[in-house]
């Protein structure tokens, strides 16, 4: 008779005793981004500053149509509801990637989540995407309720010609930013500091895309039209005006895009941390001052 | 032969400077409730960080279930269940959510339900994790360690910041772990906790091993000898040649073997000197204090460790 086996028991001298199936790393992700997008829409201040805030200012910059200079006289003769609507998806998409995402992801950092995923079988990167997809997400469904609004109610023609060069500048744009956004969270040292910080991108973002181009000096037009909003901006407006000629595809912006999103991606690679980092100061200065009075005895 | 759950050689962890972990060594074998005790700062967090894979040892060997921590195997990961010392959960999600949820990253997960039946929260686990108590809490970081099935548990101690009733019930929970066969290693800084839960304590100080055994073992050195304590008045000093030392709050102790004639020494110089021996005591000493003793700290510490955080 041979040794029977202990149901149950380990058998450690075999190659790791598996029990179960992996789950398949897209099932993981797309899993992820549906707790995301769940806990996204149980977070009223979240869902407020990305989704209501640019609604309801996006609406009223159509009611009021301000005067003044900006950016978007460039793109005269159109009617003004034809620039702003792509001007504000641009603004949007931005808010719901790179501003939701660096808010999001330092949060979770902080709160020793992601330390905690670390120890688990899910693949750290599986994590993390489920939040890039749960931010995608929000980012389409916003663009399209812009979209709607714009034509429902501010007589927004739109050029179908033009739809796929849209829908191309919006993805490019949107990874872009959560590129972007994800890499930031690096630069972000603590919980309380993440509103203020996403806060200012957020204005630099904003002042360099709308800048009034005319009433600039030279150099200051050529750094802020370096900033990655400006360049989504320059490259979905096209695409709303009726006298783009098929297909409408601004290479040069997207390529601009393109470096951003590979900018940030370098800085995800290089510079994301996993660890909360507002606590490690401490606990490090806690086992220092530890030391020193064990040492004094 | 099996192969050890946990095995540690020589493992040593600096930060420049700071020597978090200066030479610790131990072994757990499969089954048994390894508890890791010592005072804040001894070196327990970051032993089992490098366990867990959290961090890398600075020297020695480390055998987590075959593996080697620092790789971070998802074979490994699979196999473990990990309640860190301080961490949350997204306070939107129900417990019932983040049960469900850690359990899909597993190829092998426990059902939902008996998760949180195991841990005490099926009353609350349709409840936002963010309004529950610390307690509950603390009992949802158990059920995410345990959705996915390990087969090695790591404690970071459980139960610092727990009322006694609290502490009562988590120590149940962790000995009923016990029983389903599962590998505990915990980290505890206090004696009664470790000696209820444990097979094995592992005491650790400054980075070192100080002492290893069962909690019988550890006591046992100790069991026959007897403290007598007493007090004297103002400038009397006690004769020398019984061992007597004085303590920080006054008082005077003698540690003996010899009881019986220690004692009547003792009684026959007072007598002699006509000097009354206030608040004489002998008895045994405690676990608590044989522990203290150990890592050399002595019981009457007001801002004693153990009570904050």
């Amino acid at each position: 008779m041979t040794t029977t086996k202990t149901p149950g028991a380990l058998e450690p001298d075999s190659p790791t005793p598996m029990k179960g199936k992996w789950p398949s790393v897209p099932h993981l992700i797309v899993n992820q981004a549906r707790y995301q997008l769940r806990i996204f829409m149980r977070n009223p201040a979240a869902a407020f500053f990305t989704v209501i805030f640019p609604l309801v200012i996006f609406i009223g910059v159509l009611v009021f149509e301000p005067g003044g200079k900006n950016f978007l006289e460039e793109f005269e003769p159109s009617r003004y509801q034809q620039r702003a609507t792509p001007a504000f998806i641009a603004f949007a998409v931005m808010g719901a990637t790179l501003t939701a995402l660096a808010m999001r992801v330092t949060v979770t950092r902080e709160r020793g989540i992601l330390r905690r995923v670390q120890g688990t079988p899910l693949p750290k990167w599986a994590y993390v995407a489920g939040h890039v997809g749960s931010s995608l997400v929000v980012a389409y469904a916003l663009c399209f309720v812009m979209l709607v609004v714009g034509t429902l109610f501010f007589g927004v023609d739109i050029e179908w010609r033009l739809i796929p060069a849209g829908i191309l500048t919006i993805a490019v744009g949107a990874a872009a930013f959560a590129a972007l956004g994800v890499a930031q969270t690096a630069w972000i040292p603590s919980e309380t500091a993440a509103p203020p910080l996403t806060n200012a991108t957020t204005l630099v973002m904003l002042t360099t895309a709308f800048m009034p181009v005319s009433d600039v000096p030279r150099g200051v037009g050529w750094v802020a039209s370096l900033f990655p909003l400006r360049h989504l901006v320059e490259a979905l407006v096209p695409t709303y005006l009726p006298q783009t000629a098929a297909p409408g595809i601004q290479w040069g912006h997207l390529g601009a895009l393109a470096i951003w999103g590979l900018i940030g991606l370098a800085g995800v690679i290089f510079g994301f941390k996993w660890e909360p980092q507002a606590d490690a100061g401490a606990a490090e200065s806690q086992k220092r001052s530890h030391r020193s009075r064990r040492g004094k005895r | 032969m099996t192969v050890p759950a946990i095995e540690i050689q020589h493992i040593s962890k600096t930060y420049g400077e700071v020597t978090a972990v200066a030479d610790v060594s131990f072994t757990v074998q499969q089954g048994e409730v390894l508890a890791l005790l010592g005072p804040n700062g001894a070196g327990k967090t970051t032993t089992i960080e490098i366990l867990e894979g959290h961090r890398k040892a600075t020297g020695g060997t480390v055998r987590v279930l075959g593996f080697d921590p620092a790789k971070r195997d998802r074979q490994m990961r699979a196999r473990l269940g990990i309640v860190l010392q301080d961490s949350r959960t997204d306070p939107e999600l129900t417990p019932r959510e983040c049960v469900a949820m850690f359990g899909s990253w597993y190829p092998d997960p426990r059902p939902v339900d008996e998760v949180l039946e195991l841990v005490g929260l099926t009353s609350v686990a349709d409840r936002r994790s963010g309004r529950l108590s610390g307690g509950q809490q603390r009992r949802l970081d158990l059920a995410l360690a345990l959705v996915g099935n390990p087969d090695l548990l790591f404690l970071d101690e459980p139960t610092t910041g727990f009322d006694p009733s609290a502490r009562r019930q988590a120590w149940q929970l962790i000995s009923d772990l016990g029983t389903l066969g599962k590998t505990v290693l915990l980290t505890t800084h206090y004696m009664d906790e470790a000696e209820f839960l444990a097979d094995r304590i592992v005491v650790i100080s400054d980075g070192r091993v100080l002492a290893e055994g069962t909690p019988s073992q550890l006591v046992g050195p100790h069991t026959d000898r007897v403290r007598i304590t007493f007090r004297l008045d103002g400038a009397v000093v006690p004769p020398t040649g019984l061992g007597v030392h004085q303590l920080a709050d006054g008082s005077w102790r003698i540690e003996t073997r010899e009881t019986t004639a220690t004692l009547h020494d003792l009684t026959r110089w007072a007598l002699d000197a006509d000097v009354e021996l206030e608040d004489l005591i002998v008895r045994r000493p405690s676990l608590e204090e044989i522990y203290l003793d150990l890592v050399g700290s002595t019981p009457p510490e007001p801002a004693s460790e153990g009570a904050k955080r």
